[in-house]
């Protein structure tokens, strides 16, 4: 049963993507998400097994690479953490896989999409599933290379091959650093499996190669989960198709940083550095993603900034060593931010690929259950009293405020969650409830769509509401967490900022619209900073990768190559013999006294005894 | 009964007879011609895939063949016997040469215009020089046979080449290549004099002093790292991958490259310990300045051709430096990483031929939206282009794995750097795929078929060894590693 489920995924995704044609556009449809729904109930049953009756399980498959000092084997391990994850991965992409046969009607490549789809849900559960690092890379890449061809689907596109390969590459930086780590843990326990190594890092003390390790995990993980630093992709991964983007970019792959450090605590439990520095950059993350936010105008680029600040959220609660809720809130924001998504989609379809949010507005008259799913998920975003995301969101910042030495990411987070609730109500006034911005002719065709857009969007609402009262317990056990004791001031605290955001963007959008219009130096320059994502992307570009690229040319090939090294070789060799050889041949140009000269010089050389 | 250890001269006697029968086809009669050469080749690599069950996984050099060459008895002087042999690691080079020449054949089928029957025993001499020089054991033999695959080589390049260039690129692969094989020469020449001897098997056994193996093996090395191609050495490469016909290409990335790091895993740490222990940290450097220098340079290519050779500059330089970290990892990691690359890297030529067939051009600017014309080759550019990176369950993967875990090994910092390579090779794998295959479709390129059967079978079986080394790596590695760790000083 257990290899099972991946062996359909992949069934699934190599029927659709091979047999495509003859399956036909419903088929392929049909079949992936026929499989999806085999093995979303499969990994049910998992979760029954494995969480509910405690009874983990490993399966040792074939023997992968081995040097007689390193052996590895590809091997899967089924935990409460594996259990919970395919739980996610699987729902999350059964309800994408339902919506996308819907969104994507029409296009002539639905079965390519379909298998793309099922592909990547497969290589998420080889990511979580693997019992060693080295497989679960496989994942890793795997998953990153689904993302590059997705983002890619429309391949026309330029935008969209610039930020496929801009996804591709990023990523590929921080798997350096997993690779590295990989390294480190193999030149220090000699191991990859986690069975072996958590058992011996346990016992082991702190130290600094520890530390290191943690530290190149982290990069692997601000790589994939789009950290400050290494977040430029997510943004631009919006060019992909709205599914892709509510499975891949939102509830899934992006989350596989988060996981892999949840599966790496017991290192980062040896490496209280590591811990701080996880700790700062997920909070800064946390901030720097929701100012930007505020200001974008692109409907999934919101959406988009506000995943990053979320994951921002599951990393500071790993820095803070509260694992199972980054794990908990990874799997609430799966299912409030995939509602998101698809409601976007769902937006993006009624109004004819339109994604600016400024031409939008006035929806709500049109689609109102699409209006309905984004304000639910809006609600469980800004963590509203008893819905699914006020359960993990509050929880992090009461933690964090709990670390008093790290006091600060409670107060970045506390902003970020006044931030947060800004955006929200922004993006949910400006679409749908201002005047109404779009051409006539779009707007008249405004419709919501059919059954299967519609069922996941509802599922996924049901879940954004219930699935953080009814599962936190479970979700707790995997590491026990005891809410913190803290003053009820700080414990509100989050709650009132807000519904403070909240009352903000009323009272900016309904009242004083006009402070947006005449902005002054000091706004306009603020605001370009926030537009431009804090100039990452320019800094990025111009000091870094155009350098490189110029020092590429013109010092390596041009100076070096094709210069130096041809000079030194073969055209300076060759110049040498040519120059040589004229001179010689001058010499002998039928003059007497050439002749004389040489038989002089041989002479005396003779008689001197030389030669 | 038929003998196992007659399975080297049965390669060599069917080589032989390959010969002939190609040239008994008349000139005229292209198509048989083709045939009978596909068939004798063919032939071969079935007898080679059975040499290779017959395989011992668990011994060192076997299936011995020993030719009695030169004997003077009147002068008391003998020089050989040339003993030819298998073990782990030439087994595999002996199985991708013989797999190459087939599929060579096969994708000349159509381009090569002129001189075919000529062209065709080039290629067959050519894998006869090429088994031989991966079966001897002998030093000397082994530079006589290095050497001569210059000449069909070169031929190759010079005549069957594609533009005028091509004889600039020969003049430049010949004179790399030369020069370097006189320090070889010299070197070999000096391990004759201090121990009476060429044999391979007795050098093993034999303790050089210490200064005599820093001589020899700056004198190998010369001439080996122009083979790698090593960093310093190695702008003959791009030249002659350029001008190269298709088959040129592939046999010079696909076993060319490789003997440079065969005769390094032969001479180095086997016969002169001393000196590789002295000059490792030099090589590791060089491997490592390759790595990073190449994949700059990579990434500023412009010529699908040479983005390709200069990617196995890149990509080669992981060899030596596996290979002068001496542990078995880096050992290991070489062997694989040369046939990985061996696999990749010509089925990359061939495919980029495939496209240049098509559309006569070899700049990358030229072409977009390759996709929407041509799926089938771009879902096979797509395979080769993520395995150049390294994708985990491709086989490069192994290998840079192994080879970049021998390095951090060695010296974390070198590590870091090394691993640097990891996103060059993604750049410039990515931007040759992406440019090509994406985009708008372009109105210049002319709606064009898809790969036909022959094109397609002549590539498939490099995608097959590719996954199938990438998912169940040991079938290479374990012959190998035994075959590393046998040989006295490998392990």
């Amino acid at each position: 049963m257990y290899t099972c489920i991946l062996f359909l995924l992949v069934v699934g995704a190599l029927a659709a993507g091979v047999g495509g044609r003859k399956l036909g556009e419903k088929g392929a449809g049909i079949l992936t998400s026929s499989c999806l729904i085999i093995s979303l109930s499969w990994s049910v049953l998992i979760f029954y097994e494995i969480i509910l009756s405690f009874s983990t399980t490993h399966i040792k498959l074939w023997r992968w690479l081995d040097s007689d000092l390193l052996t590895v084997y590809f091997g899967l391990q089924f935990d409460g953490l594996v259990a919970i994850m395919l739980l996610v991965i699987t729902t999350i992409s059964t309800l994408v896989h339902i919506f996308s046969t819907a969104y994507m009607l029409g296009d002539p490549h639905i079965p390519r999409f379909m298998s793309y789809l099922s592909f990547f849900t497969f290589l998420m559960v080889v990511l979580v599933s693997s019992d060693n690092y080295l497989q679960l890379f496989i994942g890793w890449e795997g998953v990153g290379l689904c993302s590059y061809l997705l983002i890619n689907f429309w391949l026309t596109r330029v935008e969209a091959n610039k930020a496929a390969i801009k996804a591709m590459l990023v990523n590929r930086v921080g798997d350096i650093g997993l690779i590295l780590a990989m390294f480190g843990l193999l030149d220090r326990f000699g191991s990859l499996e986690f069975s072996s190594l958590f058992n011996v890092v346990v016992v082991s003390a702190p130290s600094s190669d520890i530390t290191l390790i943690c530290l190149l995990l982290f990069i692997g993980a601000v790589g994939k989960s789009a950290q400050l630093g290494l977040h430029t992709w997510l943004p631009d991964a919006m060019e992909g198709p709205t599914p892709v983007s509510a499975l891949i970019h939102a509830a899934t792959m992006v989350t596989a940083g988060v996981f892999l450090l949840i599966r790496s605590s017991p290192f980062f439990e040896q490496a209280p550095l590591a811990l701080m520095i996880v700790t700062i950059v997920g909070s800064l993350t946390v901030l720097f993603a929701a100012t930007v936010g505020v200001i974008q105008n692109d409907l999934k680029k919101v959406i988009a900034y506000s995943t990053c600040s979320q994951l921002g959220y599951m990393v500071v609660a790993c820095g803070l060593s509260h694992y199972s809720i980054s794990l908990f809130h990874l799997m609430n924001h799966a299912f409030f931010k995939a509602l998101l998504f698809l409601s976007a989609g769902s937006v993006i379809h009624a109004l004819s690929d339109e994604q600016d949010i400024r031409k939008m507005g006035g929806l709500i008259k049109l689609i109102p259950l699409t209006y309905i799913m984004v304000v639910v998920g809006s609600l469980s975003l800004m963590g509203f009293p008893y819905l699914t995301g006020f359960y993990s969101k509050d929880l992090i910042l009461e933690l964090a405020f709990e670390q008093y030495y790290l006091t600060f990411a409670y107060w970045l987070g506390g902003f970020s969650a006044l931030l947060t609730t800004l955006y929200s109500i922004r993006l949910v006034y400006l679409t749908f409830l201002s005047n109404t911005n779009s051409r006539k002719a779009i707007f008249r065709r405004v419709h919501e769509g059919s059954w299967n857009l519609v069922l996941p969007l509802i599922i996924l609402a049901l879940g954004s509401l219930f699935v953080g009262y009814l599962t936190k317990e479970v979700v707790w056990s995997f590491q026990i967490t005891f809410p913190p004791i803290v003053p009820v001031f700080i414990k509100l605290l989050p709650v009132f900022l807000s519904l403070g955001g909240a009352a903000l963007v009323i009272v900016l959008y309904f009242y004083s619209i006009h402070l947006f219009k005449v902005p002054s130096f000091i706004g306009r320059m603020g605001y370009t900073f926030l537009y431009s994502a804090w100039q990452f992307n320019y800094v990025l570009n111009y000091f870094l990768a155009k350098r490189v690229w110029r020092g590429g040319h013109q010092i390596s090939y041009r100076t070096i190559d094709k210069g130096t090294l041809e000079l030194v070789g073969p055209k300076g060799v060759s110049n040498f013999l040519i120059g040589l050889t004229r001179g010689l041949s001058n010499l002998q140009a039928g003059q007497v006294f050439n002749y004389a000269l040489v038989i002089l010089i041989g002479v005396a050389m003779f008689i001197w005894g030389v030669v | 009964m038929f003998g196992l250890n007659n399975g080297l001269s049965l390669i060599f006697f069917l080589l032989f007879m390959g010969g002939i029968s190609v040239m008994k086809v008349s000139r005229e009669d292209g198509v048989k011609l083709k045939k009978v050469a596909l068939e004798w080749s063919l032939a071969i690599l079935i007898s080679v895939l059975v040499l290779w069950g017959a395989f011992d996984l668990e011994g060192q050099f076997q299936i011995i063949n020993r030719i009695e060459w030169i004997v003077s008895p009147a002068l008391n002087f003998q020089w050989g016997p040339g003993v030819f042999a298998l073990d782990g690691v030439s087994l595999f080079f002996f199985v991708l040469t013989a797999l190459l020449i087939p599929i060579c054949i096969l994708i000349s089928w159509k381009s090569i215009k002129h001189l075919f029957k000529e062209f065709l025993l080039c290629l067959l001499f050519l894998e006869a020089l090429l088994v031989g020089v991966f079966l001897v054991l002998d030093l000397l033999l082994f530079y006589l046979l290095f050497e001569g695959i210059l000449i069909p080589m070169f031929l190759l390049i010079g005549v069957w080449g594609s533009r005028e260039e091509k004889v600039r690129a020969s003049y430049y692969f010949f004179f790399y290549t030369f020069a370097g094989s006189v320090f070889m020469l010299l070197g070999l020449f000096q391990i004759y004099s201090v121990t009476g001897t060429t044999d391979y098997q007795i050098l093993l056994n034999i303790k050089l002093p210490v200064t005599t193996q820093k001589w020899v093996l700056a004198g190998i090395f010369l001439s080996l790292a122009v083979k790698i191609p090593q960093i310093p050495f190695h702008i003959w490469l791009p030249q002659a991958h350029v001008e190269a016909p298709v088959s040129g290409s592939v046999i010079l990335a696909g076993i060319l490259l490789k003997l440079g790091g065969y005769g390094f895993l032969r001479f180095s740490w086997p016969i002169l310990p001393a000196a590789s222990e002295y000059f490792a940290p030099l090589i590791i450097m060089l491997g490592v300045v390759a790595v990073i220098y190449g994949g700059l340079l990579t990434c500023r290519q412009v010529d699908f051709k040479r983005l390709i050779a200069y990617s196995s500059v890149a990509h080669m330089g992981l060899v030596p430096l596996g290979l002068f970290t001496h542990t078995i990892e880096g050992l290991v990691a070489a062997v694989f990483m040369m046939l990985a690359h061996g696999f990749v890297s010509s089925a990359l030529f061939i495919a980029i031929t495939y496209l240049y067939e098509r559309h006569h051009t070899r700049l990358i600017k030229y072409y977009r939206g390759v996709t929407l014309t041509m799926p089938v080759f771009v879902c096979i550019m797509m395979v080769l282009s993520l395995s150049n990176m390294g994708i985990p369950l491709s086989c490069n993967f192994v290998g840079e794995f192994f080879s970049l875990l021998a390095a951090v090994e060695y010296n974390f910092g070198l590590g870091v750097l090394a691993t640097s390579g990891m996103v060059w090779s993604a750049a410039y794998s990515l931007y040759l795929y992406n440019r090509i295959s994406f985009g708008a479709a372009s109105n210049y390129l002319l709606f064009i078929r898809d790969l036909n059967r022959c094109e397609l079978l002549a590539i498939s079986p490099l995608l097959i060894a590719i996954l199938i080394f990438g998912i169940f790596p040991f079938i290479i590695i374990d012959p190998v590693k035994n075959g590393v760790i046998f040989s006295p000083g490998g392990g």
